[in-house]
């Protein structure tokens, strides 16, 4: 019988329908205004992709920051950590720190072997904004993300930006354009600031092997690329990182 | 849906009396020179009973509780801190003294009422320093209020269970100074007779707080740290009040009462909570969702325990409030030798002082898990405080500790005086993952 | 003068080698309020610790609260990261609760064989604090005698005391040369100057200086002076902005006086002798210019910062705000109205541990355009 987890973040929804541990279709629809209709519209596409009708709600489960938003979907809810941890295991077994980072808001938790969460730290207020911080910098900068990503990866001079304000970071990054400093080392700079800021929310939990990323920003080469050296361990990311909420709701 | 054992609640009866003597306090000082009165203002807690030896028409604010207490009324707050920040203080200092400061830029008092009434200008400027800007507060404060004179007392030397003689006489020392300076700029006299009574109300308050606060080792404990809110600042308003003693006592003995009935302060009480430092005072809400959604309740601190009161520690290593100087042994001393016992009763033995501002020492930690284990508590909540320095100093430590010690440690960000820093539905999604990732259940779903 | 900079660019380094050709002991300290003195009687050399700018503090976040001001992190962060693993003790003459916890941190997770709290009161102004401190620097000593095992003498005492006044008091001779019309030596030089006192050997930084006071008469500087400006500042060792404020600007511009720790505070006031050789030093650093953390009930610092325009010729003022530092920032209302009264534009910087070079640059131009009337 199919299970179908939803994680409802604040820029996107993702569903994972998965059946007997195997995923059968994943997909994500923006969150919007109205999380009702995004909600639908995204178990609609899940559905359509897995090509099978609308299970019974008690096989719904709903985990993200708007979880509590869809009582007519469902009231079956799991807590963001409880779902990360799970996700997590499903791809690695081995996780022991997790770290799920999203558009606006960075999880971190420690989990034992038996998948219980010990302890978690999440983004100081002032300390917003990891995925969104990236996008707004890429359209500031005319490109897109992949690229913007990627251009980390071939930076040649270091430059520091104010890791702590995206607010004041977004107003540094002005001045650096202006100054002519290069795409790529704006970029650098840019994802090493995240990183930083996640890896001291891991110091927080404690650095413990094997590390897991999970979130949008998962799939961001030039982020994880800074995470490895901020945090000095490889991390593992899953396939498909963004789901990972998801899956963890649905399972 | 899980079921849990159900204890019977009753309303406290005291709770009336606090709101009447809140009410006393913050309008006889508002009121003070209509009766030619005199106005102190410092940092509360600072060696009340001295202030008060120069006439029992002096009235003594503590800008920390007043400011607390501005903060519940988080409208009247916003206008105090915003009318701070035109005029260029910086958003991250003091939560507290940004509501002092902005009712006298804004010339409005409020009282319990919640009536607003014109800024009592201060006469007297008598401060503790106690962390590193404290005496600093009320000299901008003095001159915002067109230049009150100020006296500081330097509390930075050894205070706590480590004080020596040597600290004890750098206190008592400028004390000696601080009379004079009253006397003269009050025109006053320092009555030795009046400080007798002031300070033998003082600790009997502080002593009968501690009492009450024992009671709360009880399972299920007959009160939540919420309510004791409602109780414990008048340790540090106006303990030498002869009011505030019997106040404590009649707390003392309906908690006993409570104990020895079985009511509890949460029916549902089933994780016992650890806090740290002021809370977000407009946002007490949250504590009561942790009651109603989880059965947790809040239950003590070294906050509430060692701002209220000294505590000698037993054979056994249990927590005793500490004994305190009789009449006799007080009257018969000279005014140093006196001045000099009371001191170091205040310093030493209370150690809120040094806990809260030397916070990262080992001792906090030590003092926190002593609680812990004394008042059987399951998990502590840590607010890292946007708005104090001192409160926020070494708590991350402290986390640690506790959690080596095997407890669940939950923090949550947020300003005690200005609820501009606090996420309320952030904080709820932290408090059900926290709760959740333990295995406690929702006792009501959709909470 | 590249001493003063190479010194201040390789501290750790010179620690290290200082160790190894002397077979001494180094104390790593946290704020200058700290009696060098003691330490030099004691044949131990004190380097104070300092972070890093332009690294990554998130090593220091499991132990210190985001609030507290960037200076004390970083600098739990050095040593969290192990650059000062040369240290065989630490030490702190109490200031502001940030760097205490930075201390106390410190002490939790990096032990080392000596570690002392100091109780420098607050109360600079206070009865009965000379008696205190001194008290306290009888403690201090004693407790450095049982982990030395020998005695410091009063011979020692002198020994130590000669170091660091010639050390101040050459300091406070090169400063003369900024009142200058064209000022010998520029900002950057002065913050180099001090950054390497506190973390060098004080008879070798002593010849340094000494050689330059012999130099500074006939120095050309080539370069425009412009506005004259001063840093009133929380702890600052921000070598990077200073240069690019004298150095980057399209107006000319030089930093010729400051009031902070890395600055003339450090070795401001002169030294008096006296029998009993602690007093005298407790004396010395309680009637020191003082931190803004203790500087209650009267505002002291005010007037002095005002004599250091007047001496200096200062034009503008730039008011560097460490992040979070409570006790500075508490000061900034009132000194703003204080330089209003003395007609000097000022501009308040908030940093932290990274500079933003860039932006700044473009703030601190707009202020010397639309401030300072260019003579």
């Amino acid at each position: 019988m199919a299970n179908i987890g939803i994680d409802i973040g604040s820029q996107n929804t993702k569903v994972a329908i998965l059946e007997d541990r195997k995923i059968l279709a994943l997909a994500k629809v923006p969150t919007g205004f109205d999380q009702q209709v995004s909600v639908k519209k995204a178990i609609k596409l899940g559905l359509d992709k897995a090509g099978i009708g609308m299970p019974d709600s008690a096989q719904i489960r709903v985990t993200g920051i708007g979880r509590k938003a869809v009582p007519d979907i469902s009231t079956n809810e799991i807590n963001e950590t409880m779902s990360a941890a799970k996700g997590a295991f499903f791809y690695f077994p081995s996780a022991r720190v997790v770290i799920d980072a999203g558009a606006e808001n960075v999880t971190v938790m420690k989990v034992n072997e038996q998948m219980r969460v010990l302890d978690f730290a999440t983004n100081d207020k002032c300390a917003a904004g990891a995925g969104s911080f990236v996008e707004s910098m890429t359209k500031a900068l005319g490109t897109t993300i992949d690229d913007f990503a990627k251009s980390a990866l071939q930076r040649t001079e270091k430059i520091n930006i104010n890791a702590q304000c995206v607010i004041f970071a977004e107003s540094e990054v002005v001045s650096l354009v202006h100054s002519g400093a290069s795409r790529a080392d704006i970029s650098g700079a840019i994802h090493e600031a995240i990183a930083d800021r996640i890896s001291a929310l891991v110091r927080r939990v404690g650095l413990e092997k094997d590390v897991v990323v999970m979130g949008g920003m998962a799939n961001n080469v030039g982020f994880i690329d800074a995470l490895e050296k901020a945090l000095d361990v490889n991390v593992l990311v899953a396939t498909d990182p963004e789901y990972a909420c998801a899956i963890g709701a649905a399972l | 849906m899980t079921e849990v054992k159900k204890y019977p609640e009753e309303p406290l009866k005291t709770w009336n009396k606090a709101k009447e003597l809140r009410l006393k306090y913050f309008t006889s000082y508002a009121k003070a020179h209509e009766t030619g009165g005199l106005r102190f203002c410092g940092s509360a807690g600072s060696l009340n009973s001295i202030q008060q030896a120069f006439g029992r028409d002096v009235f003594i604010l503590g800008s920390e509780p007043y400011s607390a207490h501005a903060a519940f009324f988080s409208d009247f707050a916003r206008k105090c801190q915003e009318a701070c920040e035109s005029r260029g203080i910086a958003h991250d200092l003091c939560g507290y003294m940004k509501n002092y400061w902005g009712g006298i830029l804004i010339n409005q008092f409020i009282l319990p009422t919640h009536e607003i009434v014109p800024w009592p200008k201060a006469d007297v400027m008598w401060t503790q320093h106690i962390c590193c800007t404290h005496a600093k507060w009320y000299q901008y404060a003095g001159e915002l209020e067109g230049g009150v004179p100020e006296f500081g007392i330097d509390f930075n030397c050894r205070i706590g269970h480590t004080m020596t003689d040597r600290d004890i006489d750098y206190v008592l020392e400028q004390v000696l100074e601080g009379i004079e300076w009253v006397e003269k700029v009050t025109g006053r006299k320092f009555d030795d007779e009046l400080f007798i009574e002031a300070s033998l109300n003082e600790l009997a308050a502080n002593s009968a707080w501690g009492q009450a606060y024992e009671y709360n080792q009880n399972i299920p404990a007959p009160i939540d740290e919420k309510s004791l809110y409602s109780f414990f600042p008048f340790n540090i308003l106006c303990p030498q009040w002869a009011e505030t003693s019997a106040l404590f006592r009649e707390l003392r003995d309906e908690l006993k009462d409570r104990v020895d009935r079985g009511i509890a302060a949460v029916g549902n009480e089933r994780f016992r909570i650890l806090t740290d430092g002021p809370p977000q005072w407009a946002m007490l809400q949250v504590y009561r969702y942790m009651e109603k959604v989880y059965g947790a309740v809040t239950l003590g601190s070294t906050y509430t325990a060692y701002w209220g009161t000294g505590w000698d520690v037993a054979e056994d290593g249990s927590l005793i409030a500490a004994k305190i100087p009789t009449r006799e042994e007080f009257a018969q001393l000279n005014r140093e030798a006196r001045l000099r016992k009371y001191i170091a009763w205040k310093l030493s033995k209370q150690e809120a002082y040094s806990v809260t501002f030397t916070g990262c020492h080992p001792r906090k930690s030590a003092l926190m898990l002593k609680i812990m284990e004394l008042w059987k508590l399951d998990g502590a909540i840590i607010h890292l405080n946007r708005g104090c320095e001192g409160s926020a100093m070494g708590v991350l430590e402290n986390r640690l500790d506790i959690i080596k010690a095997g407890y669940p440690v939950l923090t949550y960000e947020g300003n005690m005086g200005d609820v501009r820093d606090f996420d309320y539905a952030g904080t709820i999604r932290k408090i059900e993952n926290f709760f959740e990732n333990l295995g406690l259940e929702k006792l009501i779903k959709g909470g | 003068m590249s001493s003063f900079k190479n010194w201040s660019d390789n501290r750790h380094d010179y620690a290290r080698e200082w160790k190894k050709k002397t077979g001494g002991k180094v104390l790593g300290y946290f704020c200058t309020y700290l009696p060098e003195e003691i330490l030099y009687a004691a044949d131990v050399l004190p380097v104070r610790i300092f972070g890093q700018h332009g690294s990554d503090i998130g090593i220091s976040s499991a132990h210190i609260y985001d609030m507290y001001c960037p200076f004390s992190r970083s600098c739990l962060a050095e040593g969290l990261k192990g650059k000062y693993d040369y240290l065989d003790g630490v030490a702190i003459a109490q200031s502001c609760m940030h760097i205490r916890q930075a201390f106390w941190s410190w002490q939790k997770h990096l032990p080392v064989e000596y570690s002392y709290y100091i109780y420098m009161p607050h109360g600079v102004q206070s009865k009965g604090r000379y008696e205190y401190y001194r008290g306290e620097l009888v403690e201090f000593k004693e407790s450095l005698e049982k982990w030395l095992g020998r005695t410091i003498s009063d011979a020692d005492l002198d020994k130590g005391i000669d170091i660091v006044r010639k050390n101040k008091e050459s300091m406070r001779k090169i400063w003369e040369f900024r009142k200058n019309d064209r000022p010998s030596i520029t900002g950057l030089e002065a913050m180099e100057i001090v950054f390497s006192s506190q973390v060098t050997d004080k008879r070798e930084h002593n010849e340094a200086l000494e050689q330059l006071i012999t130099e500074l008469p006939d120095r050309k500087v080539d370069r425009e002076t412009g506005t004259r400006l001063m840093i009133i500042g929380s702890e600052d060792d921000d070598r990077e902005f200073t240069k690019m404020v004298e150095e980057g600007l399209s107006l000319p511009a030089t930093f010729v006086i400051e009031d902070h720790c890395v600055g003339s505070r450090y070795f401001w006031n002169d030294f008096t002798p006296g029998e009993d050789r602690l007093a005298s030093i407790a004396r010395w650093y309680l009637d020191r210019p003082p931190c803004p953390s203790k500087d209650w009930p009267k505002r002291l610092r005010f007037s002095h910062i005002k004599n250091l325009i007047q001496e200096y010729k200062v034009e503008a003022a730039i008011l560097m705000q460490q992040k979070f530092c409570d006790p500075h920032e508490l000061d900034i209302p009132a000194l703003k109205t204080y330089l209003d009264e003395l007609d000097i534009p000022y501009y308040l910087i908030e940093f932290d541990v990274l500079v933003p070079a860039g932006q700044l640059k473009t703030r601190v131009e707009a202020f010397l355009e639309t401030r300072v009337e260019l003579v």
